[in-house]
């Protein structure tokens, strides 16, 4: 089980949060075309290495905050605010991957 | 009776302390101190189950958690342990013990004289034999063949309990290793947990032996003083570390010892693993033989519990650690007839020591079979170069070198790989913070064991900024080389077996590997070799050896089998602990509830909450119940406890456009005091909730998700809120349950509403269909909603939760003469579906989409963007051949039930593609007989066609109709 530092409420329990899937997913608008539609809907980069969650402290806080996690190791990078944009490349995301 | 096969002095067990059990309904005794199995084996039970599939007979093979054999029930004081392993649960007074997979007994297996189970046995019946026709025609037969042990019908009175724990290092295993890195982290000030799964410490330690200059047993003793004493070990007895998962989080079982469990999620900062190794069996014809044992279980019975297995026994090995049972054996009085060893003289190490004793041993030779049925008679011994002969014993040890127990480390990602000069499997590259030492790491001397297991508490303190000096210094003797070990693989290839509890012979393996299952992942599906409760403890090496040989690869290239938590099997009831009975899902109950079971409702749990299904009060039949009620709704009043209905509250200065993102219709245009029913989407278009929306006032709303479903649409909107449009001004928040609310429900509604006396106009004028009025009801502060589920004159009135159950009595009172009648549950959901409204996750699933219910019209009206609204452009949204919601009206007096298949067009009966499904039925006074709404392929072009519908075994006929059938002018609603 991982355990998460909610950065509202501190170190929190995987059962106590809800995994909401990969961050920075821009929503498209509507004169959008269909693939970029369904590519939105349904395409995740999936990476095996550093991604940028999103995850909320539902048991705590409520609030949705961001997770940079290796998907290979659970290693998990950092928390930050849901605001807060995090630079993952200077997390080491590149040495991850190999 | 006297223990024929306990020794007169010796062993760690309390001889003051007798205890009295029963194996099968036979009276035994035992010590305190005993396990179930050295109390078997002390009163002389070699038979202690029948095997899985061919119910031959079995006897204890070791002493710990690895034992494949001895499963058997266990009853004691206020517990019932329905599969445990003999080895493993500590002898209780009065304890009655039972043999699983047999009847009447282990002893005399009736299946195994039939030889029921023979036929079962080969590799993939199962995948070979239920083919045709289907599964289904065998399943009831193989469940009844299946699995081992009973349910208890009650569940044990104590729950078991979780904790959750933080600790700085957990040492899995409390033998020497563990107990020298303990020793090392006493009195740190580092939080640590010392783990055994046994009752006692010390491991495979013998009490005999020397150990840093002492007698084992005067070490141990001192040792744990050490650790008592030190104020931040604490100790586990009979604490099986079950699992290692992400994090360092570990899963612990504790037992009491009394059948009572508690299950510890901890998670270490360091982790010290000492787990040890197990003892490996070896390969020959019936070495499944009661009788047959480990050898260093022979020994741990020997010296820790004075129990020996028979008078005359035969050591066979190829390594040098089964030696060092000779002469233990001898000194207990027991003939050791011969010692086999598959190498060569120069390898072993103690020849010398062992031909002192009086004891040839027979080198480069090999035992072929065992001789005997229900025991050991004898067994057949081949020697290069000399006939084969057969060597009279009552029980044979037996060490095929040792498997670490490096599970849990492979629970974390990490791969064990075969090694062939140490013969077993090894890791080299342990996870992060941790430190391997002792046997599992591959150490075999007690002097490097502990100068390890010191280094290891060193390394965990030092990696938490600690210094620490080691409890034991000093160097190791070098370890002698290693002489790869010699397996002779044996003939008769269907009476070895490989996997004890699975029951998986050498025969298997070569037929799986013939058969094209030669991966050791195939190999263990299709076999089911190392998948027993055992875990393949003492199969998975001789598996993959044995594959290894049938397919002539190398071992080493053969890869392992993943390992898996939990390390070995866990109780269901320490899994569940406190969640169980009435804590399982907990269920929410509203403030009426007193008012309920005062009217004899039958309550029953709907989407998390105790509702009344109907009110016995009113018919003690359910039919007759049900029908009363949805007649005193569509005839006088009824009054339904709504309170679950979900009630969110948006407010803020963005909040109109906030609601108006999430709904299929226009919310910005809504005006204050007005109310709009619509729908809520995901973003693929597909239905999520359907409710009333209301406009409190330009910056508020107040939204109602279905009852069931409330949590999520919560969890929805604020997800929205502050992941995508945080930037909106507005605040959420459920106010469910400080509400109670009524609904009152008839043409007689309004008068009974009246009766409340509200201190607003309730006319058809001042507050018609649709708007929303807040004020007082019967004096206390009320929100009112003139909405309809029904198709009725209806009004829904929240009043603060403690108000709401006088308020419940006193409609109940003043509708006296109104003809009132409190309304269930399945009398509210039949008068909807006479009413064509839709009940989201009933009549829809996971593909309808709003144009699908007839909502298409309102979606496409609403130029702004809302969510899913992208996708209701998609090509599959816009196929003509979607099914649609339709109504049926069954012909020729036939019931129509939710689940029946609608047939497609021209054909009768099946086989025939189907196109369309009943959702609800109910019976209908305004259409008078059986309705149902149904989703039906292009089913608005279809109204007036009569289907076929197949409806369990029977084809029934229905006309299709609008999903309308009472007051489809709306004119009962509007009243």
């Amino acid at each position: 089980m991982l355990i998460l530092t909610c950065p509202h409420c501190g170190p929190r329990e995987e059962r106590e949060l809800v995994w909401g899937g990969e961050a920075g997913i821009a929503r498209p608008d509507l004169s959008c075309d269909d693939v970029t539609w369904t590519d939105y809907l349904f395409f995740r980069a999936n990476p095996k290495g550093v991604v940028l969650e999103q995850w909320c402290c539902a048991a705590g806080c409520g609030q949705w905050f961001k997770v940079a996690r290796n998907t290979l190791t659970h290693e998990v990078l950092g928390t930050w605010p849901h605001a807060a944009d995090p630079d993952l490349d200077a997390l080491g995301k590149d040495e991850a991957q190999t | 009776m006297s223990a024929p096969f306990r020794l007169p002095t010796g062993g760690l067990i309390d001889r003051g302390r007798p205890l009295g059990f029963t194996f099968d309904g036979v009276a035994m005794t035992g010590f305190y101190g005993d396990t179930v199995a050295s109390a078997l084996l002390a009163n002389g039970v070699t038979i202690v189950g029948r095997s899985l599939k061919g119910h031959r007979p079995r006897g204890v093979v070791a002493a710990g958690v690895e034992e494949p054999n001895a499963l058997v029930s266990v009853e004691g004081g206020g517990f019932f342990e329905p599969m445990a392993r003999a080895t493993e649960i500590p002898l209780r007074d009065g304890m009655r013990v039972r043999s699983l997979n047999a009847w009447p007994n282990a002893h005399i297996d009736l299946a195994a004289m039939m030889g029921v189970g023979s036929a079962l046995t080969v590799a993939g019946f199962y995948y070979k034999t239920f083919i045709w026709p289907a599964w289904s025609a065998y399943e009831w037969i193989v469940r009844k063949a299946a699995g081992l042990g009973r349910l208890p019908r009650r569940s044990g009175p104590d729950p078991s309990l979780h904790a959750h724990e933080s600790i700085d290092v957990l040492i899995v295993g409390g033998g020497p290793a563990g107990i020298a890195a303990a020793e090392t982290l006493a009195g740190s000030g580092l939080q640590v947990v010392l783990a055994e799964a046994r009752e006692r410490l010390g491991g495979s330690l013998s009490r005999q032996s020397t150990i840093a200059g002492e007698a084992g047993g005067d070490w141990l003793r001192q040792s744990e003083a050490v650790l008592e004493r030190s104020g931040n070990v604490a100790i586990g007895r009979r604490t099986m570390v079950a699992g290692a998962y992400a994090g360092n989080l570990f899963v612990l079982d504790e037992k009491d010892g009394e059948g009572g469990h508690r299950l510890y999620k901890l998670s270490a900062r360091q982790v010290v693993l000492a787990t040890g190794a197990i003892e490996q069996p070896l390969l020959f014809a019936n070495n499944d033989r009661p009788g047959v044992m480990l050898a260093d279980a022979v020994r741990l019975y020997l010296e820790d519990f004075a129990v020996v297995p028979g008078r005359r026994g035969v050591v066979v090995t190829n390594s040098d650690s089964a030696w060092e049972l000779v002469p233990k054996l001898a000194r207990a009085g027991v003939a050791v007839a011969a010692l086999v060893d598959s190498r060569r003289r120069e390898a072993c190490r103690h020849a010398a020591a062992i031909e002192a004793l009086g004891v040839t041993p027979l080198f480069e030779a090999t035992v072929t079979a065992v001789r005997g049925v229900g025991g050991v008679r004898g067994v057949s011994v081949s020697r290069q170069a000399h006939p084969a002969e057969t060597v009279e014993c009552d029980f044979l040890a037996v060490s095929g070198g040792w498997l670490p127990l490096l599970h849990l480390a492979a629970h974390r990602g990490s791969r064990p790989r075969y090694d062939a000069e140490a013969g077993t499997l090894q890791l080299t590259r342990w996870p992060d913070g941790w430190h391997a030492c002792g046997s599992v790491a591959g150490s075999a001397s007690v002097e490097a064991v502990l100068l390890e297991g010191a280094a290891a508490g060193v390394a965990a303190a030092a990696a938490l900024g600690r210094s620490v000096r080691p409890a034991y210094e000093g160097r190791a003797r070098p370890r002698p080389a290693i002489q790869p070990p010699i397996q002779p693989m044996p003939r008769h290839e269907a009476k070895v077996w490989v996997d004890l509890q699975a029951d998986v012979t050498l025969r298997d393996v070569r037929i799986a590997a013939a058969e094209g299952f030669g991966a050791p992942e195939h190999l263990k599906r299709y076999t089911t070799g190392g998948m027993a409760a055992d875990q393949g403890r003492t199969s998975s090496l001789n598996l993959l050896r044995s594959l290894a040989e049938v397919s002539g690869r190398d071992m080493a290239g053969l890869g392992v089998t993943t390992f898996r938590p939990p390390f070995a099997g866990l109780n269901m009831g320490a899994i569940a602990g406190l969640r169980r009975g009435a804590l399982h899902a907990p269920v929410r109950e509203t403030p009426m509830l007193a008012e309920h079971l005062a009217l004899e409702a039958e309550m029953g749990e709907f989407g998390g909450w105790r509702r009344a299904d109907h009110y016995r009060s009113n018919a003690p039949d359910r039919e007759k119940a049900v029908s009363v009620e949805m007649a005193a709704v569509r005839n006088a009043v009824g009054v339904f406890d709504g309170s679950p209905l979900g009630k969110v509250e948006i407010a803020g200065p963005d909040a109109a456009r906030f609601v108006d993102r999430f709904y299929v219709s226009d919310m910005i245009g809504l005006k204050p005091g007005h109310i709009r029913y619509s729908l809520l989407l995901r973003e693929d278009g597909i239905i999520f909730d359907d409710g009333v929306a209301v406009r409190l006032s330009e910056d508020r709303f107040l939204l109602s998700p279905t009852s069931g479903r409330a949590d999520q649409v919560l969890f929805h909107l604020e997800r929205w809120r502050q992941t995508e449009w945080p930037d909106l001004r507005v605040a959420i928040a459920s106010i469910g349950s400080q509400w109670a609310t009524l609904a009152l429900s008839g043409p007689a509604s309004r008068q009974l509403l009246t009766a409340l006396g509200p201190d607003f106009p309730v006319d058809r004028e001042s507050f018609p269909h649709m708007r929303f009025r807040e004020g007082r009801v019967a004096g206390v502060p009320a929100r009112v909603a003139r909405v309809s589920f029904t198709g009725e004159l209806q009004f829904e009135l929240s009043v603060p939760a403690r108000h709401g159950a006088a308020l419940w009595r006193r409609a109940m009172e003043a509708g006296r003469d109104l003809g009132v009648r409190p309304v269930g549950i399945e009398a509210w959901l039949r008068l909807r579906v006479e009413k064509g409204y839709i009940h989201v996750g009933v009549d829809t699933d996971g593909r309808t989409l709003p144009d699908d219910i007839g909502f298409g019209a309102i979606a496409r009206k609403k130029a702004a963007d809302f969510i899913g609204k992208r996708s209701l452009d998609l090509s599959y949204a816009n196929d003509p051949d979607r099914d649609q919601l339709v109504g049926l009206l069954a012909g020729d007096g036939a019931v129509l039930e939710p689940g029946g298949r609608i047939l497609a067009a021209g054909h009768a009966r099946p086989p025939a593609p189907v196109d369309g499904r009943v959702t609800s039925a109910t019976m209908s006074v305004a259409a008078g007989g059986s309705i149902a709404l149904a989703m039906l392929r292009r089913g608005r072009e279809r109204l007036g066609e009569v289907v076929a519908i197949q409806q369990g075994g029977r084809q029934l006929r229905a006309r299709v109709t609008e999903p309308v059938f009472h007051d489809p002018a709306g004119a009962r609603l509007r009243a």
